[in-house]
């Protein structure tokens, strides 16, 4: 998968990254080929603005197919649409596990936990000037739902958006759902200024999807309440964003956000150095070395919320005795998860089940599997496997979070060498391993799932007949072991009580382990650099930066 | 019968040296390498050239001296092999082109002629893509890319051969057509086809680890140098690892063809210094 990127499905060199549902995909296919080069450094035209003072400079991937909230989905869209589109709840830094009134001051579940109640915050104005009121939530939500776009699927779940007074929003839900208050985060949900956006075009209606025309107006605008408005936005190639001199928790302390489109991953390397950039969010590991020795640049690392696991097809007619329960429990022992990590980069951390460290419901690191050659053995030798034989698919041309995909399939060979299993590699371009891989057709493989929203039951795809399981032809039906894990799965995903959830999750991860087709490797660490002058520059996996707490010192 | 301007040239005879010395290596390479080429050592990743490593270590930890010799051991015969195949197959259509004249020589031209319209390097990369990564798809690769020049190569010759007193000789002493155009015509021809032949091997070589720097060539963990040069791109700081394996292409590569080019010159009257 240039990662198993089901969830954000494509990353491929640089970190172009795409979610479940969005379909443009030609970007991933152009990195393929990518001779990393400073040649071209020189080239990007420099900005009128001046580096310094109140103006940011920030490079991007720029994937982004919309700046319209009822249409985006991808990490760099979903930048924007924070900066300008203020959400019910928010997260604080790269926080994942705590969500914090916003919009929303406050919020009650009642009805079986089928009814969310939320108040709003009072005395919020839209960047307009209009006020931001209850009939402005249900305006945004309605939209969403009716766009049918990639966002819809945040809100599947939700039966009916109420409005019963204006500080007063209620959503009812087919099913218990808790994880709608971090999904009520995403840049796509903020709230947007109805009144504006009707002017323009726009549509919440049941026919949106065919009457709504505001999306090309909100390609160049914000109708927002956030700290930053779209000023001027050339697809591909600049976005400028303006501060909000009206924003409710007093303006932004940066007036400018300049994001320009700056491909290679060495060449943000130099232009950071050079103070071109202020910010550079696709850096390969392979540069940290010289930039952490540069003056005036500070380089982080943060855990993301992607899970990096190896898989292997439940079919054995693709897979062949790889998928033999005992096989697979060999192949956990056999892994060298400290030699893995080293490929992984600094940051990364050891994962032990299928939920990324930084989410309330993984399992604690130290309990994850310990490398043993010797057991690993043993069990092959019990089970009668002399020669196991099997095929391990890679895509040959991808990067993600800095990490090559080569060189982790071949450490993941020569790991399973070692304890006599013997995998040839089958290196395919990203895209095409994509395709072989969502046809359930990849004898076994690895691949990093990222998370669409801060929530740990956004990860439950792994279970049997959910949409990893599919894809590795396991269905809920497979066993009656599987059965039973598929109910936890929905169990947890509807659990109110967070520990019960967490106690669940984690039941369910370590049955995972024993009957599913998964060894897990690790939860990766993004690397990213700053200049030194810059305070309050976070990574958070789904909104990537918020521009609104950076300041210069 | 090697002539003397060969001999005297000191940049052929270095060359041969350094030809020779590749193929010493190429067959020694498990007595003298120091490393396992496939041995990891996560540990000791990235490890500048030093005392341990004489030419520092891959990102896996590998060694990568161990990695460039027995890089030797596939490049050189998949770069013979494979200029081989592309003589056979250009020699066989060509002189096929060349006796049977008329509307066969005609049909077999033209192909050549849209063959050797595509630069070989994207077709042979279309050709192996098309067929998957592979050592041995990368081989039929440049022999389907290859074999125009050789058969047009060979039509010429075969059309200059068939006519001369020895072949309309055999003919008149009642040979059959096949037996005149093997014995006669084929066996007279071949020398200057295989001397152009040695001439393309290290083009072929340099084919190849283009072929397997594109990710077109055997899987990541077999030792090959085109492909070690492409894990070694991205690391600007580590020179290393791409560079022993640059140097071990240009050595062989320089060297075969400035062999190659003595050769030529020796073998042919006209350039040939008075």
């Amino acid at each position: 998968m240039a990662s198993v990127g089901p969830g954000r499905e494509a990353e491929t060199a640089g970190r172009l990254r795409l979610r479940r549902r969005t379909l443009l995909r030609a970007a991933g296919a152009a990195a393929g080929i990518a001779v990393v080069g400073r040649a071209g450094a020189g080239d990007t035209a420099h900005a009128a603005a001046p580096s310094g003072g109140a103006t940011l400079i920030m490079a991007p991937s720029f994937v982004i197919r919309s700046l319209d909230p009822g249409h985006t989905l991808e990490p760099d869209g979903e930048m924007v649409t924070h900066a300008c589109y203020d959400a019910l709840v928010t997260f604080d830094g790269s926080d994942l596990s705590t969500p914090k009134p916003h919009l929303a001051t406050s919020w009650k579940v009642s009805g079986g936990g089928r009814l969310y109640t939320f108040t709003l915050r009072p005395n919020v104005r839209f960047a307009s000037g209009n006020p931001l009121t209850s009939a402005d939530v249900k305006w945004s939500f309605d939209r969403v739902m009716n766009l049918q776009s990639n966002p819809a699927f945040f809100l599947a779940n939700v039966e009916e958006v109420q409005a019963p007074d204006p500080q007063t929003v209620v959503l009812r839900l087919r099913t218990p759902q808790p994880s709608i208050i971090p999904i009520l985060s995403n840049g796509a949900l903020g709230i947007v200024d109805s009144k504006v956006v009707m002017a323009q075009g726009g549509d919440a209606g049941p026919d949106a999807k065919t009457k709504d025309h505001a999306e090309a107006w909100l390609q160049s605008h914000s109708a927002g309440s956030g700290p930053f408005m779209i000023q001027s936005y050339t697809p591909t190639q600049e976005l400028v964003l303006v501060r909000n001199p009206t924003h409710w928790r007093a303006p932004a302390r940066m007036e400018r956000i300049l994001l320009r489109h700056v491909p290679e991953a060495s060449t943000q390397a130099l232009q950071l150095e050079r103070g071109d950039l202020d910010v550079a969010m696709s850096l390969g590991q392979e540069n940290l070395g010289t930039l952490r020795r540069v003056p005036g640049v500070t380089i982080q690392t943060s855990l993301v919320a992607t899970s990096f696991v190896m898989m292997v097809n439940m079919d054995s007619s693709l897979s062949g005795q790889l998928s033999n329960p005992k096989v697979l429990q060999a192949i956990r022992y056999a892994l060298d998860y400290d030699g893995i990590l080293a490929i992984a980069g600094p940051g990364a951390q050891r994962m032990a089940g299928v939920i990324p460290n930084d989410l309330p419901g993984a399992l604690d690191p130290r309990e994850a599997v310990k490398t043993d050659l010797a057991k690993a053995k043993a069990i092959l030798k019990e089970a009668g496997l002399a020669e196991v034989k099997g095929r391990l698919m890679f895509a040959s041309d991808s990067t993600s979070y800095g990490i090559q995909y080569s060189l982790l399939a071949q450490k993941i060979q020569s790991d399973l060498a070692a304890a006599g299993i013997t995998v040839a590699l089958d290196g395919l371009p990203g895209t095409i391993e994509l395709g072989q891989y969502r046809a359930a057709k990849a004898p076994a493989l690895f691949g990093g799932y990222a998370a669409d929203y801060a929530d740990a039951t956004d990860f439950l795809v792994y279970l049997p007949g959910q949409l990893v399981g599919k894809r590795m032809n396991w269905p809920a039906n497979a066993s009656p072991a599987a059965q039973e894990l598929a109910q936890w799965g929905d169990q947890a995903t509807q659990e109110a009580d967070p520990k019960a959830r967490v106690t669940l999750l984690r039941k369910i991860q370590r049955r995972l382990l024993e009957i599913g087709p998964y060894a897990p490797l690790f939860t990766p660490a993004l690397p990213f650099g700053y200049r030194s002058d810059l305070r309050g520059v976070t990574y958070n996996s789904v909104w990537e930066v918020d521009f609104y707490t950076i300041r210069r010192a | 019968m090697v002539p003397r301007s060969f001999a005297r040239s000191p940049l052929t005879v270095g060359s041969v040296v350094v030809v020779a010395v590749w193929l010493a290596l190429a067959a020694a390479a498990p007595a003298i390498a120091p490393h396992g080429p496939l041995a990891q050592d996560i540990a000791n990743r990235l490890a500048p050239p030093g005392p341990a490593h004489w030419c520092g270590t891959d990102p896996l930890g590998r060694d990568i001296l161990s990695r460039v010799l027995y890089g030797a051991r596939l490049s050189i015969p998949v770069g013979i092999a494979a200029v081989a195949l592309a003589v056979m197959l250009g020699t066989l259509i060509g002189s096929v082109a060349g006796a049977a004249g008329g509307i066969v020589d005609e049909a077999i031209m033209r192909l050549t002629d849209l063959m050797l319209a595509f630069p070989t390097v994207i077709l042979a990369m279309i050709i192996s893509a098309a067929l998957g990564a592979g050592i041995r798809n990368a081989v039929i690769a440049i022999m389907v890319a290859w074999w125009p020049t050789y058969a047009r190569f060979a039509r010429g010759l075969v059309i200059g051969a068939r006519d001369r007193e020895y072949v309309e000789a055999a003919r008149a002493v009642g040979a059959s057509p096949l037996r005149v155009f093997l014995r006669h015509v084929l066996l007279n021809i071949l020398s200057p086809i295989v001397i152009l032949g040695t001439l393309d091997v290290g083009r072929a070589i340099l084919t190849f680890a283009s072929l397997s720097f594109l990710g077109l060539g055997p899987p990541p963990q077999i030792p090959e140098w085109g492909s070690e040069i492409a894990a070694g791109r991205d690391y600007l700081d580590q020179w290393w690892i791409a560079t022993f394996p640059g140097l071990a292409i240009l050595t062989l590569v320089v060297a075969l063809n400035v062999v190659g080019d003595g050769l030529r010159d020796a073998l042919d009257p006209r350039l040939r210094k008075a």
